[in-house]
């Protein structure tokens, strides 16, 4: 369980969160939305214990975020894929078990990773020569391989078309659902986040306050509600509430 | 076969023109009677690199120890205080001043006090060659150990990796590209080094042949003495591209 107490983190006099309260149970995708600038980056890197709240707490399983973090808690997804352009595609994703210093399994995880993801007979191409998508992928297998407790996901989709992007939204839907993944999911996109999430966070603009936690109660797969009247509804309901 | 075809293809139109350049210079020094002192004909050069091989090879040799040698230590030294100032601000801020007064005096400035201090052996030398490749594998490293993603940096932090975790497998490899862009600036400047140390005193090697042979107005000499110092560093600059094709293979263009 992941829950934020009474957070609140300044840069020098520039206040960027003020009092977070927030849990999410084990198996859920949350999405965080709001205004640029409103702290979503600072937050989700506040959780993995990249960098610490001024003040508050952050608890993961009743330890500290930096605990959790030095035991490899976390499996972060950047904007980018930051694959290691010296690194072939199966190098690339076991680096967290040789950084982890749990190389002793990684052959046949990683076999059943890169199968999960679509990737299985590309271990040996190098980052240049794999698609966008496909790099993305990567990234994605890494962050899962070592069984982390949660995924944390800072726009992973943000560079992708929006056809690519449909695309990995889902695959990402149908793989966390499937490993009962804990998902913390930062976008821009209201509609992203109402078809990905079990929940919605919305953030007021800078300092970013938690103005309300959405609830999004539609059924799996979710691919059944693109362009649905209640995909549109949750959308809209959130958009207000960013807007109010 | 299909690879031979595309090299002999790209070296056709340089060699076609040093061909031409060779029959203009051959034909001007003949009918014009130009003094084998002032310009020695291409076929005299020739000769003369046949007839002095041997010696021209053992100059030639001891040239490109001292610049190999000199090249060596520049960039191991280099390296490391590249390193350093990757690491820290503070040691960048104290010792980079003094650097770039080391790289703006010229070396043969330098030359004649190193060899008051080191004599007229292989040492100043050597010296002259590290002075002169020091600052360009300094500025590349550092910036090459610096110029590493913040989200890679970030990935390794959640991965709660150590510094030395950092440094092995993230900035070290991502230095490279930069680190191989100033050994090739430095393959040249190596031998220029070399050469300028032996203007000041030396009994051996190319720059020592070429003052010589100026001093006795044996011009087929001294361009015979260029062209091996020419041959050298360019065989020293292939030998560096050839092993940066080796170990960073994933930098090099992609090819179509």
């Amino acid at each position: 369980m992941i829950e934020l107490r009474n957070v609140n983190k300044s840069f020098g006099q520039l206040s960027v969160l003020a009092n977070i309260n927030l849990a999410i149970q084990r198996g859920e995708f949350v999405s965080i939305v709001g205004p640029s600038g409103c702290g979503k980056t600072t937050l989700l890197k506040i959780v993995g214990g990249l960098i610490s709240p001024s003040s508050g707490d952050v608890i993961i399983d009743s330890r500290p975020a930096s605990v959790a973090r030095a035991e490899g808690s976390f499996g972060f997804v950047f904007q980018k894929p930051v694959l290691l352009p010296w690194r072939n595609l199966r190098q690339n994703v076991e680096l967290p078990l040789e950084l982890l210093g749990r190389n002793g399994k990684s052959g046949a995880k990683t076999e059943e990773i890169l199968r999960t993801v679509g990737l299985q007979g590309f271990e040996d191409a190098m980052p240049r020569e794999l698609s966008g998508g496909m790099q993305q992928r990567a990234s994605l297998a890494r962050a899962l391989v070592f069984s982390p407790m949660a995924l944390l996901m800072d726009e992973p989709f943000a560079g992708a078309d929006e056809l690519l992007r449909d695309r990995l939204d889902l695959d990402l839907t149908e793989l966390t659902q499937r490993l009962q993944q804990t998902v913390l999911f930062v976008t821009h996109s209201i509609p992203e986040a109402v078809l990905v999430s079990t929940s919605v966070v919305v953030l007021s603009s800078r300092p970013g306050r938690l103005k309300e936690v959405i609830p999004i109660d539609l059924d799996w797969p979710r691919a059944q509600y693109r362009g649905s009247r209640q995909h549109h509804d949750l959308v809209q309901r959130v958009r207000h509430i960013l807007e109010t | 076969m299909q690879r031979i075809k595309h090299l002999l293809n790209l070296a056709a139109a340089p060699a076609c023109f040093l061909l031409l350049v060779l029959i203009v210079w051959e034909s001007v020094t003949r009918l014009l009677r130009v003094p084998s002192y002032l310009l020695p004909s291409p076929t005299m050069i020739v000769s003369t690199v046949a007839s002095d091989f041997g010696s021209l090879l053992a100059h030639t040799a001891v040239t490109m120890a001292e610049a190999v040698t000199g090249f060596a230590l520049a960039n191991v030294l280099g390296f490391g205080l590249a390193t350093l100032f990757a690491h820290s601000q503070t040691a960048q801020r104290a010792i980079y001043p003094y650097a770039i007064a080391l790289k703006t005096t010229p070396v043969v400035a330098i030359a004649p006090l190193l060899v008051v201090w080191f004599g007229t052996g292989i040492v100043s030398k050597i010296i002259a060659s590290a002075l002169i490749c020091f600052f360009p594998i300094l500025v590349n490293a550092t910036r090459g150990l610096r110029a590493v993603d913040q989200e890679a940096v970030d990935l390794f932090q959640s991965l709660a990796a150590s510094k030395a975790q950092v440094f092995a497998k993230l900035r070290l490899p991502n230095s490279l590209p930069y680190v191989f862009s100033a050994l090739k600036i430095s393959t040249s400047l190596s031998v220029v080094g070399a050469i300028v140390g032996e203007f000041v005193g030396a009994q051996r090697g190319l720059g020592y042949l070429i003052l010589v042979s100026s001093y006795h107005l044996e011009s087929n000499v001294l361009f015979a003495a260029i062209l091996a110092a020419a041959f050298g560093g360019s065989l020293f600059f292939a030998s560096v591209v050839i092993l940066e094709q080796v170990l960073v293979p994933w930098a090099a263009p992609v090819e179509d």
